[in-house]
């Protein structure tokens, strides 16, 4: 927060007072989107059968004041439909250049989950109108913290390796989240026509989901009232500090205008409720000239953490609890994080003008469970 | 397969662009390969063969020079090149090189600055100047 608040003052006194020893650029990003569920009593990402063109519109502006020395100072602002085009700061740190191929961020800076991550909101940057949100489903404000990221040329491979080191302390969906000591590493490599990516990620894990802590304040209460503890068997499943991990692996192939694209991540967070989760999509297009037609098949799978039940005091487990007995109840917790989820897009890339692109995309979700959603999106992209 | 031939035809640029060439200052001796030109523009490389400072300029604006630049030497169409320069912009990874807005003001750029390196209008390069590659 600090450190956000520092780079947003230099950015101020930058240029209110150093007008001329700033180079001082605005530049942007836009999105206007809109869309409907294709089938009636549906509902996909808070898409339902009415059209809307509020929830994946936005606006971005970015300041940058570059300085001499490497020195430099980025703000950008985006305003989001889904948030009535209230203006957040997502970016905000300072730069500098250590020397050509190491560049160090402080500020408020976005998590590098994926390898889309840092510019997912820069939709113009990639031919999906979105990307598969079964693997691209974090979207975790940005963090406080550092950044330091290392290019070099190896031969005919260019290289990028970057560290993060932060603290998270925000929102995710109106659920409160911080994530403390989180350390990252992430490296991608680019050859011609191919790109690999690697990544790897931990942090002590806070989430407050509002089912969960319902759940653990009941098993704290019949503690209680059985004079037991049961603290041990709560605390393994609230989201309370534990050690969270994630992974990520990635290629890209642009090759005589054949694109392939392929990512697949993992994550979990020990001692919880949350299932491990692993995901994958692959994406296969062809670039005809300004167009640029792409299927992606995707698929996502979370297993329940059923260990947890070992905590259950055997005891307990009969007696009655809530709707059942207390260890049909838990039973059913864990039970219920087992999923499936499969993903089919079809996007449609246009690239009419040189700043902006015309998409559309039909989804397509099926959770096993005989749930299926379809969803239709178009929508403008542009940079400026 | 007529069908696809009528749509190719239909989607292939209709432009077509003056020669382009590459200029640096004379005193620059080194010699600029496809690949050298490439990592320069693309901001991969800041330094020439021989170990001295690179500074790219590209052309503003939309015209013929600079889209076939940026197909023959880049291998990247304009929305392809705007989409990779968005990318280090947006994620503080880096920002691209500075732009001039003709060819007259390239070669006069070039001519004055050692480190410089240019793409003209072939019919604008003057005897101030060193053309390391043409393309056609």
């Amino acid at each position: 927060m600090k450190i956000t608040q520092w780079a947003v003052a230099l950015l101020l006194i930058n240029t209110s007072c150093n007008l001329q020893a700033a180079d001082l650029k605005f530049r942007g990003f836009a999105s206007f989107t809109g869309g409907k569920m294709l089938g009636s009593n549906e509902s996909l990402y808070n898409y339902d059968t009415e059209i809307d063109f509020r929830n994946d519109s936005l606006i971005a502006l970015q300041t940058d004041a570059k300085l001499e020395d490497g020195l430099s100072a980025t703000m950008q602002l985006i305003a989001r439909g889904r948030n009535d085009y209230e203006p957040i700061i997502e970016w905000a740190y300072v730069s500098y250049d250590i020397n050509e191929n190491v560049r160090l961020n402080a500020g408020r800076i976005r998590i590098p989950f994926y390898r889309y991550s840092d510019f997912i909101d820069v939709r113009y940057t990639y031919n999906w109108l979105q990307p598969p949100r079964t693997v691209y489903g974090f979207d975790f404000p940005g963090y406080d913290g550092l950044s330091l990221v290392y290019t070099q040329t190896f031969g005919s491979w260019d290289s990028t390796l970057q560290v993060i080191y932060g603290r998270l302390e925000g929102e995710l969906d109106e659920t409160p989240v911080t994530l403390d000591d989180i350390a990252g590493v992430n490296w991608s490599v680019n050859r011609d026509w191919l790109t690999l990516r690697a990544g790897f990620m931990r942090s002590n894990t806070n989430i407050q989901i509002t089912e969960i802590e319902q759940l653990a304040s009941g098993i704290d209460a019949l503690g209680q009232a059985v004079n037991m503890d049961l603290s041990d068997l709560s605390s393994k499943l609230r989201v309370d500090g534990d050690s969270g991990t994630f992974g990520g692996l990635a290629m890209g192939i642009d090759y005589n205008n054949i694109l392939f694209d392929a990512e697949f991540i993992t994550y979990k967070v020990d001692d919880s409720l949350l299932a491990k989760t692993d995901a994958y999509y692959t994406s296969f297009g062809y670039r005809f000239n300004k167009w640029i037609p792409l299927l992606t098949l995707s698929k996502s799978t979370s297993d329940a953490p059923k260990d947890l039940l070992n905590n259950i005091p055997a005891p307990l487990a009969g007696i009655p609890f809530g709707p059942a007995s207390f260890g049909q109840v838990i039973g059913g917790a864990v039970a219920a994080t087992e999923a499936e989820l499969d993903l089919v897009d079809f996007s449609l890339r246009y690239d009419f003008h040189s700043n902006a692109a015309l998409k559309m995309s039909v989804t397509q979700t099926d959770n096993n469970k005989g749930d299926k959603n379809k969803l239709l999106r178009f929508g403008v992209d542009m940079v400026f | 397969m007529k069908l696809m031939q009528i749509i190719f035809c239909l989607l292939l640029p209709m432009s077509a662009a003056a020669d382009v060439a590459v200029i640096v200052h004379p005193t620059n001796k080194n010699s600029l390969a496809p690949a050298d030109i490439e990592s320069i523009f693309m901001l991969k490389k800041s330094t020439y063969a021989d170990g001295s400072k690179a500074s790219p300029f590209y052309l503003s604006g939309d015209d013929g020079t600079r889209n076939l630049f940026n197909e023959k030497a880049l291998g990247k169409s304009s929305s392809q090149l705007k989409a990779y320069w968005s990318k280090l912009i947006f994620t503080g990874k880096g920002t691209p090189p500075p732009e001039l807005p003709s060819s007259a003001e390239a070669v006069a750029k070039v001519a004055a600055d050692p480190t410089a390196v240019a793409y003209v209008d072939k019919g604008a390069v003057t005897s101030s100047v060193k053309v390391v590659l043409s393309l056609p």
